[in-house]
């Protein structure tokens, strides 16, 4: 029987904490990766990343929060209906996603659309791209 | 004894048998074949390989095996290839009902029951979820009760929402994902509630699942009767930091309050693991990130091969 | 539509008697008030066919009790369905050796056969579980346990074979007394019948009412039950009894048919019949009261919980009686009702021989088949049915190793519900409780009835599992 593995931390040198402006510092906790770091940014400085991505999050977080959606569209086949999982081939702002919702629940597809199939919904001006993300039999 | 029909496995004994083609099964056979086992087989209840990962739709996956984040079903698709790659020998909807301590497994498919033996047998078989009726949770027995993965099944695959005003009881993380998803969907959920002084899942889950979208999470907040005559109508709890009992009224009740590992075929059987009889993945006990099973997977199906298990 | 004997009710009691009346050449009809059979009283059964002894010797119910018994095993091979002759132990403490031989000698004059005083010799070889401070019980080996839903459904079936028209989700809301014949009526339709016999459990003095008779008020007492898993196996091989009470028969371990202890019921009053709902303090008295029978018992067995709700009335005793012409009432048939009921069937057929004529029926069909338990078959058996239907080979709940083929014949003998499957087939009813397979036996319910998903409930209009 194996021993649960502890989440082994990256061995990076603690970066040295940076001065922050207090009157605009915000915390967060990273959702980049397991690690979960505590960060806290004035929105130029970000301490507590251990890997670049969280200092990028931490920015993007306090003045837009973006998140990948993931759904399933329906998929009427001969066969009965199919639920097609998909995401979002890039993040989305998070108070945009009751519209996004709204518009990829209206969805059909014709037939069941092969893995990493791109989907599109949305205006033109405004397109959400969507990547199929399972094989559906 | 049965005799195995040629056309529905090539052998009556194998190297491996690996009872579950989910994550840890697949990987176990990706293992064993790297070291040089030829005679493999893979038992899967289900049409298809994937186990579990094909209804989790959501990313968090692949994180630390691919270096790269996918949902639950693009990482079943991915390592199906490196499955596939090692040529091992798979039966799919076929449901293993009992093991023996001489290695026999007996399983049941649309051909017949048949028994198959082999020098180790491997239960790759997941867990299953804690229950209302396994805490014992007075009241009444309603509709509109399930526990988190069979509404993920519910959503995820057949496109069904089970009800518009939700209560999630635990806060495992496969409450907190069908929370957002339920919510995705046109539900309103009003809490989580959870026993215990912290949370049960992973911490970034909460932010995405319950922070996002405004969903309050109450530690030592316990679920003290369910109420409704046909239907869920509400639940009485108590917050046990104050003691102060209170009634929230919701239709539907997803339970995500811990996964006990799979192993009633041992337990059935009276077998420990040992001499031959390995146990894999979530079935061993249940692991944060589905790479990990993948790791430990590769890890037995490797020592079987070389001899070291 | 017309008949001869219209049966309000279908429970132990309703469908023991349209089995029985069956037999004869009358039209039948049985109206039953929700989606299926078995779901008002008869579900939550404790499921014990009983000797007889415990009930007061004078009563009518003891009499049918002790001649249900007797009807019992022949009814179970006749039906195909379980009985498993388990036996029943009366156990004493000390100090209540006066009490068992007090029972033993009014089991004796009744006609029960067996029963015999055993000592702590006897309890050490056959039932090691039993606490330690019981020095004698009372042995009735002609006690037996049933799934009272089963047999519910084999009566039907059986009944159904031979031209029995039921009908479920038909409440009765009115009856009229008409010119030599009774008209019921419910929201699907009103029915004409010579005859009329009440077997409405919970609502048989409501019923009774709407007739203009007058009979005992129903008081309902709740009973909630445990069931323990099947892994701590049983954990004694017959029914243990304490000694009774007036008011209860106690708190007992039941070795179910299907191999989990049952341990319950409580007794308590309700205001309304259709409460039922599990209480800490009733499993924690049950544990209690368990405890001192079977010390090895532990809360963390315990894998499903449930309450029934008895029609028990003051006077308690059976009111079985042609309260008007042509209407019988069968009113306050709780413990020993499950028990009695064949001999309740018998009663009110010699009660309605009395005004007309019952001959037997020409081309009767004997004897039913059960759906086959693919868990409980060997393999060849296993293999001749999958070879015949590979659907035998599709495994849909996997804690009771219940196959597809399973569930689309519960459907086709008349299940509508999921609560009718399980009853059925043992689906939904093991470790997981429907986690695993309730998404798949609704997909099969969909297929199989073409019906929308939202329409599948769990026990009938109300209980949809889908909130739209």
């Amino acid at each position: 029987m194996m021993e649960k593995p502890v989440e082994k931390k990256p061995k990076t040198r603690r970066k040295a904490e940076k001065p922050l402006d207090r009157d605009k510092a915000k915390r967060y906790t990273c959702i980049v990766c397991p690690a979960c770091c505590d960060l806290e940014t004035d929105g130029v400085e970000v301490n507590g990343a251990r890997c670049p991505k969280g200092e990028v999050f931490a920015r993007q977080e306090r003045v837009a929060p973006l998140r990948v959606i993931t759904t399933t569209v329906r998929c009427e086949t001969p066969r009965g209906l199919r639920m097609v999982p998909v995401k979002t081939s890039c993040p989305v702002p998070l108070a945009l996603i009751p519209e996004v919702m709204k518009q990829v629940k209206a969805l059909r597809i014709p037939k069941i659309p092969a893995i990493g199939t791109l989907l599109t919904t949305g205006s033109s001006s405004e397109p959400v791209e969507w990547v199929v993300t399972g094989e559906v039999g | 004894m049965e005799c195995c029909r040629i056309d529905m496995i090539k052998h009556d004994h194998y190297d491996v048998i690996i009872i579950g083609g989910g994550p840890a099964g697949m990987a176990v056979a990706v293992g064993a074949s790297s070291a040089g086992l030829k005679r493999i087989l893979v038992l899967e209840r289900h049409p298809r390989l994937g186990g579990i990962l094909n209804q989790c739709i959501h990313v968090g996956f692949g994180l630390r095996y691919f270096k790269e984040e996918l949902t639950g079903t693009e990482y079943a698709a991915r390592y199906k290839k490196l499955f596939q790659q090692a040529g091992v020998e798979v039966k799919t909807s076929s449901f293993v009902h009992k093991v023996s301590d001489r290695k026999q497994v007996t399983f049941v498919c649309p051909e017949g029951e048949l028994f198959v033996s082999a020098d180790h047998i491997v239960l790759a078989t997941g867990c299953r979820e804690r229950t209302r009726e396994m805490l014992t949770i007075p009241g009444t027995r309603p509709a509109g009760i399930f526990t988190a993965g069979l509404a993920q099944e519910m959503v995820n695959i057949h496109g069904i929402l089970p009800g518009k005003n939700v209560v999630v009881i635990g806060s495992g993380d496969i409450g907190l994902i069908m929370a957002r998803r339920v919510v995705l969907e046109g539900a309103k959920v009003q809490a989580v509630l959870e026993i215990l002084d912290h949370l049960s899942g992973l911490v970034r889950n909460k932010i995405q699942c319950l922070d996002d979208f405004g969903i309050p999470l109450y530690l030592q907040h316990e679920t003290l009767e369910i109420i409704g005559k046909d239907r869920v109508e509400a639940i009485r709890y108590r917050d046990n930091t104050t003691g102060r009992e209170n009634v929230m009224a919701c239709d539907t009740l997803l339970f995500s309050v811990g996964l006990i590992p799979e192993r009633d075929l041992l337990i059935d059987a009276g077998i420990d693991p040992g001499d031959g009889i390995h146990v894999a993945g979530n079935a061993d006990y249940v692991h944060d990130l589905v790479d990990w099973v993948t790791k430990d997977g590769e890890k037995l199906g490797r020592s079987l091969g070389n001899g070291n298990a | 539509m017309k008949t001869d004997v219209l049966i309000i009710g279908g429970g132990i009691v309703g469908a023991s008697l349209a089995y029985e009346l069956a037999k004869y050449r009358v039209d039948i009809i049985l109206l039953e008030k929700e989606a299926e059979l078995s779901f008002g009283v008869s579900k939550a059964n404790s499921g014990i066919v009983h000797t007889g002894f415990q009930s007061d010797p004078g009563a009518l119910k003891t009499c049918l009790a002790v001649r249900g018994n007797e009807l019992y095993k022949e009814l179970a091979k006749t039906l195909d369905f379980p009985l498993l002759p388990v036996g029943e132990l009366v156990v004493a403490f000390p100090g209540e050796l006066k009490g068992l031989q007090r029972m033993k000698e009014t089991g004796e004059k009744l006609g029960i056969p067996g029963l015999e005083i055993v000592n702590r010799n006897w309890i050490d070889a056959n039932e090691p579980g039993l606490s330690r401070e019981i020095q004698f019980a009372l042995l009735g080996p002609t006690a037996g346990v049933i799934n009272p839903y089963e047999t519910v459904y084999a009566l039907a079936e059986q009944a159904a074979a031979n031209g029995v028209h039921i009908y479920c989700d038909h409440e009765v809301t009115d009856i009229q007394a008409v010119v030599g014949a009774w008209q019921v009526q419910t929201e699907k339709g009103s029915f004409t019948a010579r005859y009329v016999v009440n077997a409405a459990g919970l609502y048989a003095d409501k019923i009774a009412l709407m007739a203009g008779t007058e009979v005992p008020r129903i008081v309902p007492w709740k009973g909630e039950e445990y069931l323990l898993d099947r892994h701590a196996e049983w954990l004694t091989r017959r029914v243990i009894f304490p000694l009774p009470r007036k008011e209860t028969k106690g708190v007992l371990v039941i070795p179910t048919v299907d191999g989990n202890t049952m341990i319950g019921p409580t007794a308590e009053a309700v205001p309304d019949c259709e409460e039922r709902s599990t209480s800490r303090s009733g499993k924690l008295a049950v544990l209690a009261s368990v405890k001192n029978l079977i010390p090895a018992v532990k809360e963390d067995q315990i894998i499903a919980s449930f309450a029934g709700v008895r029609p028990t009335t003051r006077e308690g005793d059976f009111h079985i009686r042609e309260d008007r012409e042509g209407f019988i009432n069968l009113v306050g048939i709780q413990s020993p009702g499950l028990t009695a009921a064949p001999a309740i069937a018998e009663q009110v057929c010699r009660m309605l021989a009395q005004s007309t004529d019952l001959t037997p029926k020409e081309g009767y069909i004997a004897g039913r088949t059960a759906i086959p338990r693919f868990r409980l078959l060997s393999n060849r058996e296993r293999n001749a049915l999958i070879k015949k239907n590979p659907e035998f080979g599709e495994i849909v709940c996997r804690c009771e190793l219940v196959t597809k083929a399973e569930v689309k014949e519960a459907l086709r003998r008349g299940a509508r519900t999921l609560d009718g499957i399980k009853f059925r087939t043992r689906t939904q009813m093991g470790r997981c409780h429907g986690s695993f397979c309730t998404m798949k036996i609704m997909s099969i319910m969909a297929e199989e009835l073409q019906r929308p998903y939202d329409s599948i409930s769990k026990r009938g209009k109300g209980t949809e599992m889908i909130k739209t």
